[in-house]
């Protein structure tokens, strides 16, 4: 998965997966280090930008995705929901689920 | 206190109560009292996916997130709205303090392809001017947006109510919460209606970067505005491209008919973001297929970040209305303080060069918030 679709689901840009199946992306917390580092790396946008953008969405009745507290939590959600998209750090990756970015 | 304005109403009292309970909850912690962690990051108002089911109670549990409204649960019912309180003062007029507008929304949630918004909107709850007179000459009340969203991917979905018309890029995001001064552009509301009644396919090609708004207005408007146009028909599309990081490009087409009479409406918007600075602007032409004859105006707004948190913003505009003589240049200069990201303090003084019944010269500034 590039980076730039990513950056799209998690904008709530692209809503939906290829097979139409829509997608549920998970953030971690907005204080959290692997948040602040996600939107850095993916989302390339300064704080501003993303506060200004949600609330502009949110005026039209769309919100920022769900956050999780633990790479556990998101680990667990993502191998229950097919369509479940999250991020956490490559130490906690099992079988559970599946990797499609690994960033440098 | 000398004389009042007639009408108060039991509603417009009811209004301000409303208002001040919203104001309440989204003091901050420390002045509002309530236990939210104040140490969390002021963007940190995100809804949170839980474990509860319909039958348990949890699932209706209330969770109000200041600035992203209140949640029931898991059911998908959310409400939450916008507030703005203006304090201005028009050159050779009295000061005003106004309870200009409460909007509250409404949302449904939830389902895999449909969600339902609608906004209903309180305007001039209250106004107080410096001559000691109060009241709320213009009240009105009135169901801003109501529709529902069928969305069948992210190529197409589509609207079906009442909905902001859009023409450029201020009228879809003109609360006062989300734009940088408290006036605004004439060319953003003068030449069309902004509210359309009827059918919108909407959707995104080419990644993303390409989205289409393609609308249309076979009945009357469901609550048409009391002045300005007042469309009974009407049909259009609005195309934005993200030409680079940072840089959309957009179109606008626009025929409307209002007084019985057809009208056409091109316009151009763009809109850069780079670090701290925001420039936007728009561009609208319309032309009256009878005797009406034609219009144009445009803007040019830049805004940049100066402190943290602080904002220096400047605008000049030029609008020629119908008819000779009506034309108009008007700068604002101010700026804007946003102490939470859902909140803002504006202050601005507009100048013209000369007088016009379209817009007045003065000092205006506002202090607004989502809840």
């Amino acid at each position: 998965m590039s980076a730039d679709e990513i950056e799209r689901i998690y904008l709530k840009r692209q809503r939906y997966w290829k097979d139409g199946k829509p997608v549920v992306p998970i953030n971690r917390e907005a204080a959290s280090t692997p948040r602040q580092r996600f939107d850095r790396k993916f989302l390339g946008s300064a704080k501003l930008d993303l506060i200004a953008y949600w609330n502009q969405r949110y005026f039209h009745g769309v919100f920022p995705p769900a956050t999780l507290e633990s790479d556990e939590a998101i680990k667990r959600y993502v191998a229950s929901d097919p369509n479940a998209l999250g991020y956490i750090a490559a130490d906690r990756v099992d079988d559970s689920v599946i990797v499609v970015n690994r960033p440098d | 206190m000398n004389q009042t304005y007639p009408g108060v109403k039991v509603g417009k009292a009811l209004a301000f109560v409303l208002w001040c309970l919203t104001t309440w909850a989204s003091l901050p912690p420390a002045l509002a009292q309530n236990t939210t962690d104040a140490t969390k990051a002021p963007d940190s108002i995100e809804a949170e996916p839980s474990t509860s089911r319909p039958l348990d109670l949890r699932y209706w549990q209330p969770r109000y997130q200041a600035g992203r409204g209140l949640h029931f649960g898991d059911s998908g019912l959310v409400l939450g709205g916008y507030t703005s309180i203006d304090l201005s003062r028009d050159e050779g007029r009295p000061a005003e303090v106004v309870l200009d507008d409460l909007s509250l929304f409404v949302m449904l949630q939830g389902f895999e392809r449909f969600s339902f918004f609608s906004e209903l909107e309180f305007e001039d709850l209250i106004r107080v001017d410096s001559d000691g007179r109060a009241g709320s000459p213009e009240d009105r009340f009135e169901i801003e947006r109501l529709y529902g969203v069928f969305s069948f991917s992210d190529q197409l979905e589509v609207r079906v109510g009442k909905f902001l018309t859009p023409v450029g890029r201020w009228n879809v995001i003109h609360a006062q919460p989300l734009v940088w001064t408290t006036s605004r552009p004439l060319v953003t509301e003068v030449p069309f209606d902004e509210n359309t009644t009827g059918v919108m396919f909407s959707g995104n090609v080419l990644d993303g970067r390409l989205g289409y708004d393609l609308f249309g207005q076979f009945t009357n408007q469901l609550e048409p505005p009391p002045r300005g146009v007042q469309a009974s028909r009407a049909g259009g599309a609005h195309l934005t491209l993200e030409t680079t990081p940072g840089f959309s490009l957009g179109g606008t087409y626009l025929a409307f008919r209002s007084g019985g009479e057809w009208f056409h409406l091109a316009g151009l918007d763009a809109l850069w973001r780079n670090g701290p600075l925001e420039w936007m602007t728009e561009l609208t032409f319309d032309e009256g297929a009878g005797a009406s004859g034609s219009q144009w105006g445009a803007y040019s707004q830049l805004a940049a970040e100066i402190l943290p948190k602080i904002f220096a913003v400047g605008r000049y505009e030029h609008f020629a209305k119908r008819g000779a003589g009506s034309s108009v240049n008007q700068v604002v200069l101010g700026g804007a303080f946003r102490p939470r990201p859902y909140a803002v303090f504006k202050i601005e003084y507009q100048i013209l060069d000369h007088t016009s019944d379209l817009t007045e010269a003065g000092f205006r500034s506002s202090f607004a918030f989502l809840f």
